[in-house]
C-alpha cells in the first residue's frame, strides 16, 4: 500500500509518466481533488476526462477546493446530451456517453496537443466506468492506446480506478505498462 | 535508410515498367488510366470500409467515415462508367449517368466538407487555450 502523500509528491516530483492508482470508493473524490490541486497549484495545465461524476458535479467540488479551473480542459463522457450528439461548453466538451471510445480518443487528442505547454497532464476518471459500458477486451485495447499516446506527447498521465475485485485482472495486466502504480486505500 | 530508399526506388521503378508494359500492349491510354484510377478507388473503398468497421457506432469520425465513403463510391460509379463509355461507345441519355455521378460526388463532398467544419468547431480548444494561457502566465509570476 502506498501512502497518498507520497505518491501526489512522486506524481508531482516525475515529469513524464503513466500512473495508475487504484482508490477506495469512499476517498475517490478527495483522492482526485487532491492529485489536480497539487498539479494545478504549481501551475501544470491539463486535461479531466470524466467518465464517472457529471462535470457540473466535478466543477462544484474543484471550486470548493479552490481549484484553478481555468488550467483545466474538461472532457465530460457521463452526462447524456440530448441531441445525441457532441455538445461543447464554454468550460466543457461533452460526449455524450462513455461508449463512445472514438470521440473520446479524438476529444482527448484535441485537447492535450492544444494546450501550450510542455508540462502538462492527463487525468482520465475511471477506468472502472468505461467497464461498465465496454468489453473487457476493448477497455484493455483503449488503455494501452492511451497510454502509449501519453508516452508519445510526454505528459503526466494519471488513470484512476476504484478498487473493485472483478476488475483485478485487467488492473494487474496495465499495471505492467504503467511506471508508477498505486494503491490508495 | 539507404535500404529503404532502395526498395522504394525498385518498386517505383517496376511500378513505371508495369504501365509502360500495359500501354504497349493494350495500345489506349486512357482506358488504361481508367482502369488504374479503379484500382485505386477500390482499394480505398477497401481502407475506408476497413476503418468505418473499428469507429464506435454513432461517433462523429465514423459519421464522417460514412460521408468520406458515399464520395469514394460516387467517384468510382463515375470513374466505371466513364471507363465503359469509352470502351463501349456510349452515347445520349447514356452520357448523362457519368454527370450523375459526379454531381452527386460533389454535393457529398459538400456535405462531408460541412461535418469537418462542425468536428472542428466542437473539439476544437482554441477559445479556451486563450483563458488558460493567461492563467499560467499568472501563476508562473506569482511563484517568481
Amino acid at each position: 500500500m502506498v501512502d497518498k502523500k507520497r505518491f501526489n509528491e512522486q506524481l508531482i516530483s516525475m515529469k513524464d509518466y503513466v500512473a495508475l492508482a487504484t482508490v477506495n470508493a469512499k476517498k475517490y473524490q478527495q483522492t482526485n481533488i487532491d492529485i489536480i490541486k497539487s498539479l494545478t497549484d504549481k501551475g501544470i495545465p491539463g486535461v479531466y476526462v470524466t467518465l464517472n461524476k457529471p462535470f457540473i458535479t466535478v466543477k462544484k467540488f474543484f471550486e470548493e477546493k479552490k481549484v484553478d479551473l481555468r488550467l483545466i480542459l474538461f472532457i465530460d463522457a457521463v452526462t447524456e446530451v440530448s441531441t445525441g450528439e457532441i455538445k461543447k461548453t464554454k468550460a466543457c466538451l461533452f460526449i455524450g456517453s462513455p461508449e463512445n471510445l472514438s470521440d473520446i480518443s479524438i476529444a482527448i487528442d484535441q485537447a492535450v496537443t492544444a494546450i501550450p505547454s510542455k508540462d502538462k497532464f492527463l487525468f482520465f476518471d475511471s477506468l472502472n466506468t468505461l467497464l461498465v459500458y465496454n468489453d473487457v477486451r476493448v477497455v484493455a485495447q483503449f488503455i494501452h492506446f492511451l497510454a502509449n499516446k501519453m508516452r508519445t506527447w510526454k505528459i503526466r498521465g494519471i488513470i484512476i480506478s476504484l478498487k473493485k475485485e472483478s476488475d483485478r485482472e485487467l488492473i494487474d495486466e496495465l499495471s505492467q505498462i504503467c511506471d508508477l502504480t498505486a494503491d490508495l486505500r | 535508410m539507404f535500404g529503404k530508399i532502395l526498395k522504394f526506388l525498385i518498386a517505383l521503378f517496376a511500378i513505371v515498367l508495369g504501365l509502360f508494359v500495359i500501354i504497349k500492349l493494350v495500345g489506349n491510354v486512357e482506358l488504361i488510366v481508367g482502369i488504374i484510377s479503379l484500382t485505386f478507388g477500390i482499394l480505398a473503398i477497401i481502407w475506408t470500409l476497413k476503418a468505418r468497421s473499428v469507429l464506435s457506432p454513432g461517433s462523429s469520425l465514423r459519421k464522417y467515415t460514412g460521408n468520406f465513403l458515399m464520395c469514394l463510391i460516387f467517384i468510382l460509379l463515375f470513374s466505371i462508367w466513364n471507363t465503359m463509355s469509352k470502351i463501349l461507345n456510349f452515347q445520349g441519355i447514356f452520357l448523362y449517368f457519368e454527370y450523375f455521378f459526379i454531381v452527386m460526388a460533389y454535393m457529398v463532398f459538400v456535405m462531408a466538407a460541412y461535418q469537418i467544419l462542425y468536428l472542428g468547431k466542437e473539439f476544437g480548444f482554441l477559445k479556451e487555450i486563450k483563458v488558460m494561457k493567461k492563467a499560467i502566465k499568472e501563476k508562473k509570476l506569482k511563484t517568481k
